[in-house]
């Protein structure tokens, strides 16, 4: 069994997942983990394929190919390995950030957490509003043993204050039952 | 004594609703210990329910001074037999987890405090007012009694987004 990353990215219609997960089901392949979303009107895939040994990967990926031509997407499939993680992370914090769009708050934002080795496993940013554009980003962060919580939080705000804009910065415990 | 194997979903024990107990008569006792027991034997584990060890009956096991990082006031051990929650109030969000849904984690949100009422080993009734942490895994046990899994109370798909906020920014 292999494992490979299979990315596509179009305009948004009903059918895409369906397309897609029907080749992999006739395939007998299995996707593991997955995330599927709109971006301002594009739909996108970004999916973990398990392909037993048995499958021919080049018939797999012509018989995609042709699946996403017909609905007009962009599609890659490339091979991966391992599972890819070895730091160990003790807590999460949820980062929320609103304010007036501009250039520069995702970079600034992500490279405080960068520089902590903070890992941000979660991001998503969404530009709305009317007369203004509004900017919301959302974070999910993994923070290392050796960072205290308060003083990323306060890096941080220090951060939001410099952009103008709104932060939330909460730590959220992990609490096994 | 004795630890017992953990029940996992999608083991069906997990989904019914648990019978009342009407007697402490030595079966029941030998649940609540083993219920001890088994939490005791996971180091992670800060609570537990006897279905989850296969006995359908509801009688809950709570200890969250048992989390190395947690600091704040608590109960210690508590053990309800037929716990209800009479008061609950604000909002608490934690990821949990849980020994039946292996592997896998979710954003819950819960009340911030509650006020539990239930029957001690001894028969005695107790209430207790719990917040935090604390509140937080009483509500996820007390769920399992009613066949209710932390993974049902999940309320977006990315559970990291909440639905008014989706909504709030579509344009």
């Amino acid at each position: 069994m292999r494992r490979f990353v299979l990315f596509t990215i179009g305009e948004d219609r009903p059918g895409i997942v369906s397309a897609i997960s029907g080749v992999l089901y006739r395939m007998h392949c299995n996707i593991e983990d997955s995330s599927m979303t709109i971006l301002r009107g594009n739909f996108a895939i970004i999916l973990i394929v398990a392909v037993p040994d048995e499958v021919d990967v080049s018939v797999l990926e012509s018989m995609l190919r042709e699946e996403a031509e017909r609905l007009g997407l962009f599609l890659t499939l490339r091979p991966i390995e391992g599972d890819g993680r070895s730091t160990k992370y003790v807590s999460y914090c949820l980062i929320k950030i609103f304010g007036e769009d501009k250039t520069g708050i995702v970079y600034k934002v992500s490279n405080l957490l960068a520089s902590m080795g903070v890992n941000i496993s979660d991001m998503r940013t969404k530009l709305a509003g009317r007369d203004k554009k509004l900017y919301a980003m959302l974070i999910e962060a993994e923070i290392p043993e050796e960072v205290v919580f308060e003083e990323l939080k306060e890096r941080l705000e220090k951060v939001a204050e410099e952009l103008d804009v709104d932060i939330t910065v909460e730590e959220v415990p992990t609490v096994h039952m | 004594m004795a630890v017992r194997k953990i029940i996992t979903y999608p083991n069906p024990i997990l989904r019914a609703t648990c019978r009342e107990v009407l007697e402490l008569d030595g079966r029941i006792q030998g649940i609540v210990r083993d219920l001890m027991d088994t939490m005791n034997h996971y180091s992670h584990s800060v609570g537990i329910a006897a279905p989850q060890i296969g006995e359908p009956y509801r009688i809950i096991c709570v200890d969250v001074s048992r989390s190395p990082h947690y600091k704040k006031k608590n109960h210690g051990l508590i053990v309800l037999i037929n716990p209800v929650i009479l008061e609950g109030d604000g909002e608490k969000t934690t990821r949990e987890g849980c020994m039946s849904v292996p592997d896998f984690v979710g954003y819950v949100t819960r009340k911030r405090v509650v006020l539990v009422r239930g029957l001690d080993p001894s028969g005695r009734e107790v209430e207790i007012e719990a917040k935090h942490l604390e509140a937080v895994v009483l509500q996820h046990e007390i769920d399992h009694l009613d066949g209710i899994l932390f993974i049902d109370r999940i309320t977006s798909p990315s559970s990291l987004m909440r639905r008014e906020e989706l909504v709030s920014k579509k344009i």
